[in-house]
């Protein structure tokens, strides 16, 4: 039972990577249009069952965790021969998660930050540059997401432009990635390290 | 607490000629890549016990005979 369900999985793994070119290249094809000819039919049928294993795929990919460590394995290019790879996998692997904690809580800040140039009527002007936290930052499904530049005229004759690096949004995901990488290096590590991780 | 540093050597060069071995081989026998043995003997890595052991086992030898620690 366990062996079928084994064939069943990779099957299904691999017609979503396998079929991912022919189904994409199909929906640019068709374009949206309904299906008219019998192979059309097919083919439509075929994209949907294709909908259906990437979303098995992600499922396993998350909750499948041989099947995940060894697909990641052998993208990242993970080596476990013997144990010096062991330790070199160790030290690598600290090294790119430490990079991207780096990148994710330099995108957060990029993502608070706003500027705001003010030219007054007389030509002078003023720079102001903020960093805050706002709502639109943990609402990931915010229905308005701010414009990246926005201008204003005032009646005075003013002008003021306020821009942001990044959409704030950017910030509500790059709090969630971090969350969950030190949830999930904590977890693990916590058996690893002997029960006792801040000793 | 850092762990005190011992500056440690080996003669697996050494024995692995005496023995007329290649790093293949050797690897092959004990169970790692031939890049660990290579590593190993240009002290680039230091073994784990076990593998320590079982190079010292494999050239019937006692490990202080294979690795020596430098005062």
């Amino acid at each position: 039972m366990k062996r079928i369900g084994e064939k069943i999985h990779r099957f299904v793994c691999w017609y979503a990577l396998l079929a991912a070119p022919i189904v994409i290249a199909f929906s640019r094809w068709a374009d949206g249009a309904r299906p008219q000819s019998f192979l059309g039919h097919l083919l439509n049928n075929a994209g949907f069952i294709w909908v259906l294993s990437l979303c098995y795929l992600i499922a396993a990919l998350v909750f499948y965790k041989n099947f995940r460590e060894g697909l990641l394995a052998r993208l990242s290019g993970f080596r476990q021969r013997d144990e010096r790879e062991q330790r070199v996998t160790g030290d690598v692997a600290k090294a790119a998660f430490l990079l991207t904690l780096a990148v994710e809580i330099a995108f957060l800040a990029l993502s608070m930050t706003s500027f705001e140039v003010v030219r007054r009527a007389d030509g002078h002007g003023v720079l102001n540059v903020g960093m805050g936290l706002s709502s639109a930052q943990t609402d990931l499904f915010a229905p308005n997401p701010e414009p990246a530049i926005s201008v204003y005229l005032l009646p005075d004759g003013a002008t003021i432009m306020k821009a942001r690096l990044l959409p704030p949004v950017v910030g509500g995901v790059m709090m969630l990635l971090l969350f969950l990488q030190l949830l999930a290096f904590r977890l693990f590590a916590r058996r690893g390290y002997g029960g006792a991780l801040d000793e | 607490m850092t762990q005190k540093k011992l500056v440690i050597s080996n003669r697996l060069r050494v024995l692995r000629a005496e023995k007329d071995i290649s790093q293949e081989a050797l690897a092959k026998e004990i169970g790692v890549t031939r890049v660990t043995i290579n590593c190993i003997e240009r002290g680039v890595y230091l073994p784990s016990l076990e593998l320590g052991l079982a190079l010292a086992r494999y050239f019937g030898r006692k490990v202080e005979e294979v690795f020596i620690v430098e005062e």
